[in-house]
């Protein structure tokens, strides 16, 4: 029997460890860039205040509402939720046409103190708020509002 | 016959297609919304919604006085008016002001121009609003389309999509004013 020299069993591990690992981040950069990032940012006017900036992936929203025990939530959007679960129809359509319509300023209010601006930019929903305290900005893809709106409707037993 | 047969089939695909494009290249319409207060604090308040999300959304919201795109009305609220029996009245009649009603404390103008109605409302009293009205007769007839009490706001919204831009309410109050309009911009004024 001929004994070949060949690749050695661990660097054959390794190269699968680390096709496995690439594929693992192609698949994780496709999937955030499908369901895009979350924005969160807050920052404390007062001094010494808090500046808080994340970033999540989309994905991670949905998956934690799928976390969330179904009957908890059907119990949740009968009781005391009830109110969210009249409006969920409305919403899960809004997010749904929110997708078509071209960006531009959907709300915006203004006073001496406040600034709140409601818009839809780049395949995304942000809100800004502007006030004495605090600068907040929020942005979330619209097709993450959608998901969203489509789960909670599914699991209020309303589908 | 063949070829009329085929030519048909032909055509039918073919005017999908430019229904299609004609529907794509058709511009979104917005109903501006904006609230501007005259007190030294007050507030502005714009709001811009597409005409298509609030057709699709307004059938979805079911509240104490708005159902499936219907808003009910109470008698209290038009003083034993019949819409239905004044708009007909106002739909056969020439252009012209029709109805001129004054008042110790305000002065109502109902008029008709160009297949449009015009509702202006001036107070004569120092406290009191003007309130300016102009909806297209169709838009009218579709509002009034539901019912004894009810306001088609659905049926009113679809009609609306035949026209241009329009000024639809403006209310000036001692403490604000409201404007409401449709137009093809995305943005308010």
């Amino acid at each position: 029997m001929e004994n070949k020299p060949g690749i050695p069993v661990w660097i054959l591990c390794l190269l699968v460890l680390t096709a496995v690992m690439f594929a693992g981040v192609v698949y994780a950069g496709v999937v955030t860039y499908q369901d895009g990032v979350v924005e969160v940012s807050v920052h404390e006017k007062r001094a010494g205040g808090e500046n808080i900036h994340l970033i999540l992936p989309g994905v991670l929203v949905p998956a934690a509402l799928h976390l969330v025990p179904k009957e908890k939530m059907k119990d949740e959007m009968h009781g005391e939720a009830r109110e969210i679960e009249e409006w969920l129809p409305a919403a899960r359509i809004a997010a749904r046409e929110l997708e078509r319509i071209p960006d531009g300023p959907l709300v915006e209010v203004d006073d001496h103190h406040d600034h709140v601006r409601i818009f839809k930019r780049g395949g995304s929903l942000i809100v800004d708020v502007d006030d004495n305290q605090n600068t907040v900005h929020v942005s979330v893809p619209v097709a993450l509002v959608r998901s969203v709106a489509e789960n909670l409707h599914i699991s209020s037993g309303s589908a | 016959m063949r070829k009329v047969l085929m030519g048909t089939l032909l055509l039918v695909p073919l005017c999908g297609i430019a229904v299609k494009v004609a529907r794509a290249e058709e511009p979104t319409r917005w109903i501006h919304v904006r609230v501007v207060s005259t007190e030294p604090d007050g507030e502005m308040v714009r709001v811009n919604v597409p005409v298509e999300l609030a057709e699709q959304v307004l059938p979805a919201i079911h509240t104490h006085e708005l159902r499936e795109g219907k808003v009910t009305i109470h008698e209290h609220d038009f003083k034993g008016v019949d819409l239905k029996e004044l708009y007909n009245a106002i739909r056969n009649a020439p252009d012209n002001e029709f109805v001129s009603v004054q008042s110790k404390d305000e002065n109502v103008h109902i008029a008709k121009e160009k297949g449009t109605m015009i509702i202006k409302v001036r107070q004569t009293k120092n406290s009191g609003e003007d309130v300016d009205i102009t909806v297209p007769l169709p838009v009218v007839e579709a509002l009034l389309s539901a019912g004894e009490d009810q306001l088609d706001i659905l049926a009113g919204l679809k009609a609306l999509r035949n026209y241009g831009d329009t000024d639809l309410v403006t209310v000036k109050e001692k403490k604000q004013t409201v404007h409401i309009w449709l137009d093809s911009k995305n943005k308010s004024e």
